[in-house]
């Protein structure tokens, strides 16, 4: 039984490739571009890891992760922030609701697998 | 999904058909030392565990150390593949004691 | 082997001479860890490069006075001036272990030497807790973090792997954070050879939190992955997991190794050493540093000081205790070595004699250049000419600096001897020094320090009474002797004060008297007074005592300083103390000069000497022959006639057109009268032969970029004679 992953990020093409990577190592994946979408697609399935970008149009990073931690199906799961160098406040902020993991851009696929196997059993 | 218990010749029999993770943790703890504390000797069986995390491994630990204080006794049977594989990893089936069977229909991993 | 022996006892010397001073100033400040490092560090290091001569009664000797040196500074034991005492008598007999050396080749130490360093290591160690030599057996540190100590027995452990301490905190799971994960994928790295895993201490099972987080883990790790690669494995648990990752003993090694192989070029903190060689993360050096921090916070920690990081660093399991211990040796090493390095390049003193000779012949050369230059009309070739003179200027100075040495270093020397007089004649004596960073040329700080050394003596011998006689006469019990140097024209000026019972001129005048070196109705000023003393045969000390028992006189000081083209002075308050003030010029190689005619002679005055310079027209100055004076804007001063005094035939017909040249040596003025005035040139002093020694009013001589030979004039001199004729003039 594959583990499902939610990537949150406004830009097509980083949700792409991530996506690629993911799913050749044997996730499943669910895309949202948004904190407001992805909220639409937590409908209940098991999620087993958030990848969250920060700064996205709609509802931000931080303001989802923080609907992510109060809500009962998924309060426990996962996240990592995708934050740049100069966003190490953001990074911060992250931390201390709860994403304790992070990834920072630019990032090739195998350092986003390393963090997501960190986290996760496959 | 659940937890379903029954007696049989004065034994326990819990069978877990649902995940062990930390969101039902709390639950399956309540309902597990209930029986635990009922039963002189308890069976639990893990062949529906579909998913387990570290949540679900504290808890049978727990179980385990519960059942010692208490000198009842509880053995884990049945393990299915994702407990064995956090058991192997942990190299913790000497800890529990309990034979694991493994079938050989399980692909490795 | 003889030239590494000589290497070993200069190098010897100055590390004694630094354990001296540590020593003298931990009297005031027995807690300077600097003072406590000079004093381990000169006897550590003695040790070693005696160690690798192979002179094992050194290496006997200074073996347990470090180990004591490492129990002070570890706080073991106190300073107190006991020790401190020992602690001098060690260093002396180190010197005389290195004499020995040095003058002998026996392997065996003559039996004197022996008995009276067996004394000293007991006196030093107070005989109970004497411990023989090298039987520091390190305790390590258990590889087994507390608690798991019972499950993981240690000789169940084979030696080459990691382990890995896991201590999550309650809220992990609830952050997502899933033990199993990391702990899987640090499986990626390298084979988990075992793992405990434990549930934190749980009182009561029901009242557990099912979604808290309980769990240990002592992971026993074998990989060829480094440290900080390990680390990285949980580096999104750093908020909710104590991490411990203890290294191999293999690795262990492999890091005391690393650390010996570092460079000893630049000095590092001792974190940053350990993270080169990879012993420590930056991670777990932060956490260390944070640590330090909160820790001497105010208020937590009345000392104020801070715990070093290395301690909090073993004490946190994030270092070995042997790792760090190397790595401050490291450092240490690295420290003296910077110290050294960055301080002294050793340059043999010939080498630096023959540079300033060449410089010399560079300054003559350059000199005649522009001579030729100036007699051809050679206008393209003056600007290139006077670059190259301006660039000769630069290397003379460089070179003559390279000879300066600052004479602080002279100076401290007297504070053991005032120390130790001041025990022997049971006074009460302070050392002041000031002005120790004036720089003089090396060769005239050798050849001061005895006649510095028969002054301060005498200063402490006759000046400073005894306390009881100073209570008596309401002056402080403690006297003072001072030692101050300073520049002034070309010149360093050495003072020596005390605030002792000052000379009586009436006895000084009574004594040359009794010898029959001044007339009963000679009119004499103070000065001349005082001046006397410095004579031969007038002593006014009454018994001769243990310390002026050289038979070195107020004469020998006289003449040793005036060989150094130097002056000494004199001056006295009965009661109140005394002065002596010397003169030297700053080097013996190489002065700028003003160039003089008299009568087609050149005569060179140093410049530093030169007040000013009068017009031979100027209405400002007129000459009193009569009298022997002259007379500048009202300022009456001695003269020298320089063609009469060196006895220059000239043409007695010739109206003379004169120029007056002030020159001044200390507080006393003069004028030169000379005829052509040629202007500043830079000069190299060439002695004089024997034969001329003696000559008065010159101090050595010079070749002029034209080939001529110039005398040099002995200003010093000069003004004493014009001073003298001058007195006697008026006195008739």
């Amino acid at each position: 039984m594959s583990k499902t992953i939610l990537i949150v990020d406004d830009s097509n093409s980083i949700r792409q490739v991530v996506g690629i990577a993911l799913r050749g190592a044997g996730y499943d994946v669910i895309e949202a571009c948004d904190g407001k979408d992805a909220l639409t697609k937590m409908t209940g399935d098991k999620i087993h890891l958030i990848i969250s970008d920060v700064n996205m149009p709609n509802m931000d990073g931080i303001t989802f992760l923080k609907e992510v931690k109060k809500h009962p199906r998924y309060k426990f799961t996962p996240v990592i922030m995708l934050t740049t160098e100069a966003g190490k406040d953001k990074l911060e902020e992250g931390r201390a609701a709860g994403a304790k993991a992070w990834v920072v851009k630019p990032f090739q696929p195998p350092q986003m697998l390393d963090a997501v196997s960190k986290l996760i059993l496959p | 999904m659940g937890i379903k218990f029954e007696k049989k010749n004065g034994v326990g029999c819990l069978t877990v058909d649902d995940e062990m993770t930390i969101y039902n943790a709390a639950e399956q703890k309540t309902e597990f030392l209930g029986h635990l504390s009922d039963c002189q000797e308890v069976e639990l069986d893990l062949s529906s565990v579909t998913e387990i995390d570290s949540a679900g491994l504290q808890l049978l630990m727990v179980m385990k150390s519960e059942a010692q204080r208490l000198d009842h006794e509880i053995r884990f049977i049945k393990h299915s593949q994702p407990v064995v594989e956090i058991f192997e990893l942990l190299k913790l089936a000497a800890h529990f004691g309990d034979p694991i069977v493994i079938p050989s229909e399980w692909q490795e991993s | 082997m003889n030239e590494a022996k000589q290497t070993f006892a200069q190098e010897s010397e100055e590390l004694l001479q630094e354990m001296e001073d540590a020593l003298l100033s931990m009297e005031e400040a027995p807690d300077d860890e600097e003072n406590l490092n000079s004093v381990f560090r000169a006897m550590h290091t003695i040790k070693g490069a005696a160690g690798i001569f192979g002179f094992d009664y050194i290496v006997a000797f200074t073996h347990p006075v470090e180990t004591e040196m490492d129990r002070v500074r570890g706080g073991e034991r106190t300073v107190d001036s006991d020790l401190i005492a020992v602690l001098l008598n060690c260093k002396d007999h180190t010197a005389a272990l290195v004499d020995q050396v040095l003058s002998s080749d026996d392997p065996t130490l003559p039996d004197d030497l022996q008995q009276q360093g067996d004394e000293l290591l007991a006196q030093l160690t107070g005989g109970a807790n004497q411990s023989p030599a090298g039987d520091v057996i390190e305790t390590t540190t258990e590889l087994t973090p507390e608690g798991a100590t019972e499950a993981l027995p240690t000789e169940a452990l084979p030696n080459d792997n990691w382990l890995i301490s896991l201590k999550f905190k309650q809220d992990a799971l609830r952050n997502g954070l899933d033990p199993l994960s990391f702990i899987r994928y640090l499986g990626t790295l390298g084979t988990i050879v075992d793992v405990i895993t434990l549930l934190q201490d749980l009182q009561e099972m029901s009242a557990m939190d099912a979604e808290s987080c309980y769990l240990e883990f002592r992971i026993v790790f074998n990989s060829d992955a480094d440290k900080t690669a390990i680390e990285n494995v949980f580096e999104f648990a750093q908020d909710d997991c104590d991490i411990r990752i203890l290294p191999p003993h293999s690795k262990q090694q492999h890091y005391l190794e690393l650390l010996n192989e570092l460079p000893e070029t630049e000095l590092q903190k001792l974190g940053d050493i350990l993270i080169q060689v990879g012993a420590l993360t930056r991670t777990e050096l932060e956490a260390g540093l944070k640590e330090q921090i909160e820790r001497a916070a105010p208020g937590t920690d009345d000392t104020g000081e801070h715990k070093p990081i290395g301690e909090i660093l073993v004490e946190q399991q994030a270092v070995e205790k042997q790792v760090v211990e190397g790595a401050l040796k490291k450092q240490e090493k690295s420290r003296s070595r910077a110290a050294q390095e960055s301080r002294t390049i050793r340059v043999d003193s010939g080498k630096l004699g023959q540079l300033i000779n060449l410089v010399g012949e560079l300054v003559i050369s350059g000199a005649a250049m522009k001579v030729m230059v100036e007699r051809h009309g050679l206008t393209d070739v003056e600007e290139v000419a006077s670059t190259v003179e301006h660039l000769i200027e630069l290397i003379r100075d460089n070179a003559l600096q390279l000879r300066m040495v600052q004479i602080g270093d002279t100076f401290s020397r007297f504070r053991r001897v005032v120390r130790d007089v001041s025990k022997d004649l049971s006074k009460e004596i302070e050392l002041r020094i000031t002005g120790g960073e004036s720089e003089l040329d090396k060769t005239v700080v050798e050849k001061i320090n005895d006649p510095l050394t028969h002054l301060v003596r005498n200063s402490l011998d006759h000046g400073i009474e005894r306390p009881e006689v100073r209570k008596e006469l309401g002056k402080p019990t403690k006297g003072t002797v001072s030692l101050n140097a300073y520049h002034d024209s070309g010149h360093i000026v050495i003072e020596i004060k005390d605030d002792g019972a000052g000379l009586d001129p009436e006895k000084i005048r009574a004594k040359a008297e009794a010898i029959g070196m001044v007339k009963p109705n000679q009119v004499l000023s103070r000065q001349e007074i005082f001046r006397l003393a410095f004579e031969p045969g007038l002593s006014t000390k009454t018994e001769a005592s243990k310390l002026s028992g050289r038979g070195v006189g107020m004469d020998v000081v006289k003449r040793n300083i005036e060989s150094l083209r130097g002056t000494v002075e004199l001056d006295s308050e009965l009661g109140v103390g005394t002065t002596v003030t010397i003169h030297l010029p700053l080097t013996l190689a190489i002065i700028d000069g003003f160039l003089v005619g008299a009568q087609g002679e050149t005569y060179i005055v140093p410049l530093s000497m030169v007040e000013e310079c009068v017009e031979m027209e100027s209405q400002e100055w007129s000459v009193d022959d009569e009298r022997q004076y002259v007379n500048l804007r009202g300022e009456v001063m001695p003269y020298i006639h320089l063609s009469d005094f060196f006895g220059t035939p000239g043409n007695p017909d010739e109206k003379r057109r004169e120029s007056l040249v002030v020159v001044r040596f200390g507080r006393t003025k003069a004028g030169l009268l000379v005829d052509e005035l040629h202007g500043e040139q830079q000069t190299v002093i060439k002695p004089m032969g024997k034969v001329f020694q003696n000559l008065k009013g010159i101090s050595g001589a010079t070749v002029l970029g034209s080939g001529d030979i110039a005398l040099i004039l002995d200003i010093q001199g000069l003004i004493n004679l014009a001073n003298r004729q001058h007195s006697a003039i008026v006195r008739h």
